[in-house]
């Protein structure tokens, strides 16, 4: 149903399937949230949003993180409250994982280690996952003690092609 | 460390935004609905705890025309647009007939009479005979005589309009044509008489299909039954005039009871238009499907609509809270797969390795949520026991 919400599964390109939104199907549909936390494999599309001569691929991978929920939320009550077209919301979702890729490439320069005991590892659809017990997380400012984290990782060269 | 993850994410706000304004502007929802967004979104940010506060000002400013504002007014607009719709027509019904407390009555009345045709078919026959025997006169005077001795207020009305009917069937057929919205000779009068009849049988058939007629339906579908067993005993008593005189009759009367069942029906639309008066009136309607089938096709046609606008009333109403009630639910997942979900890391690998049990992986460009705060990395290095 909600396709722009689909945050994860195996490469393909978003503009294939023709999203279905319906303010009154959502209510009946399990929420993203549910959907998101209950799917595991990040999804690469390599759809062309706004800027057509920009082709470049992007992961939908990061819709899972607070800032792409956040965004995802705010897209579905505004396409529930009919205030915003579905095939807008999903081009708003395809900037935001072009913008946040970039800005992580761009912005960001912290290094991060992290060490802890493997519970479970995944690879499926070119993409890593891992379960850590007991992980560390070390940077240069901090370091976090996590009983269980979970590691998604796309593959990098998808990107780069 | 969180400033800076604060400020990398109020950049991809700000770009995003401005990358997807010229979608906005061109495709249609304009540059106040992309407010609402950046404004909603910043706001989400914020109650994640993940943006600083020195976006709020920025926030605070947009995110109250926005969010606030417009989603309020797209959303009560239609509601209130379809309860002034909803009541004005049981009001418009209402004024046709002269009085709304005798509404109820008169119903009884007309149910009587035709329940009772059906069974007390000897009776009834008596007085088809009579009326055909004294003509019209009698018969519209058996018509204001049976709703009298059921209640008192309906007698009253009744016997205004028979007192017309009680006058020459032309100048029944001129008042009620001129009541009516067509003007046509009186001898046309039987002709359309019949022609009506005819079309009130075909009515009656749709009716079951159509959505909003069953409420005239109601009446009608019952009103000629009743009626046309009047003209049968007439016809064999007396003859064809008889015949036309009682069709004309009975014509006038059909359109006259289902003003009197209209009022009835309406009473529901009201109720389903306030939750609380559904409920009380709710048995009502299930007694009424019982008794009428037409009156089932109303239930479902109106029904659904005002549950639909009870719920979005609801998230109106609720707004604010719905945000907290998001994020409670959040809470509940994370804390329900605490295991899976409470922490996570979304990054590309570039490198994943394993020599025996011992694995390393390089990973790149990651968003990290640990301990409730969001860490962002350009580079990350594991080393993992299996």
């Amino acid at each position: 149903m909600y396709d722009y919400i689909r945050l994860e599964g195996p490469p393909s390109s978003t503009s294939t399937r023709a999203p279905n939104f319906c303010a009154h199907k959502a209510r009946e549909e399990p929420t993203f949230t549910e959907r998101t936390f209950h799917n595991t494999n990040p999804k690469i599309s390599y759809s062309v949003a706004s800027n057509p001569s920009k082709n470049m691929a992007t992961f939908e991978l990061y819709r899972r993180s607070t800032i792409g929920m956040c965004l995802t939320e705010t897209l579905d009550e505004m396409v529930q409250n009919g205030t915003l077209s579905p095939e807008l919301a999903i081009q708003v979702l395809v900037q935001f994982d072009k913008s946040m890729t970039e800005a992580l490439e761009t912005q960001v320069k912290s290094k991060v280690s992290i060490k802890g005991h493997l519970h479970t590892y995944r690879f499926c659809d070119n993409v890593w996952t891992f379960i850590l017990q007991d992980a560390l997380f070390k940077n240069e400012d901090s370091q976090e003690n996590v009983g269980r984290v979970k590691i998604v990782a796309c593959d990098s060269k998808l990107l780069t092609q | 460390m969180a400033t800076s993850t604060s400020s990398v994410y109020v950049s991809v706000i700000e770009d995003v935004i401005n990358k997807v304004r010229e979608e906005f502007m061109n495709s249609g929802p304009g540059e106040d609905v992309l407010k609402e967004l950046q404004g909603t979104w910043e706001a989400k940010m914020m109650q994640a705890g993940v943006v600083n506060t020195p976006i709020e000002r920025a926030v605070a400013s947009k995110p109250t025309p926005g969010s606030a504002i417009t989603p309020v007014h797209d959303l009560n607009v239609p509601y209130e647009g379809t309860e002034e719709y909803e009541t004005p027509t049981a009001e418009i019904l209402f004024p046709p007939t002269p009085l709304q407390t005798p509404i109820q009555t008169p119903l009884p009345g007309t149910g009587d009479n035709l329940y009772n045709i059906p069974t007390g078919g000897s009776d009834f026959s008596a007085s088809a005979n009579e009326s055909g025997s004294s003509n019209g006169g009698s018969n519209t005077e058996l018509k204001a005589g049976r709703p009298s001795p059921y209640m008192q207020p309906p007698s009253p009305w009744m016997n205004h309009r028979p007192p017309l009917d009680v006058n020459i069937a032309y100048v029944e057929g001129r008042d009620e044509v001129d009541r009516g919205t067509s003007h046509q000779p009186p001898t046309q009068d039987f002709f359309q008489m019949n022609s009506g009849k005819r079309k009130r049988e075909d009515l009656a058939s749709q009716y079951p299909a159509g959505g909003f007629i069953p409420q005239q339906d109601g009446a009608g579908d019952a009103a000629p039954e009743v009626f046309e067993i009047e003209v049968s005993g007439g016809s064999t008593s007396i003859g064809g005039r008889a015949c036309s005189e009682m069709v004309t009759c009975a014509m006038r009367s059909t359109p006259k009871i289902p003003q009197l069942d209209g009022p009835i029906p309406d009473p529901y639309d009201d109720a389903l238009s306030t939750p609380n008066i559904y409920n009380y009136q709710g048995t009502f309607n299930e007694d009424y499907n019982v008794a009428n089938t037409p009156t089932p096709n109303d239930l479902p046609v109106s029904t659904p609509a005002p549950v639909v606008q009870n719920d979005v009333g609801d998230d109106d109403d609720d707004e604010p809270p719905l945000n907290e009630n998001d994020d409670d639910d959040l809470d509940d997942v994370d804390q329900g797969e605490e295991v899976n979900t409470h922490h996570l890391v979304l990054a590309q690998f570039d490198k994943v390795t394993r020599t025996k049990s011992r694995w390393k992986c390089t990973l790149k460009d990651g968003i990290m949520r640990i301990n409730n705060k969001d860490i962002l990395f350009n580079k990350a290095t594991g080393e993992f026991d299996f």
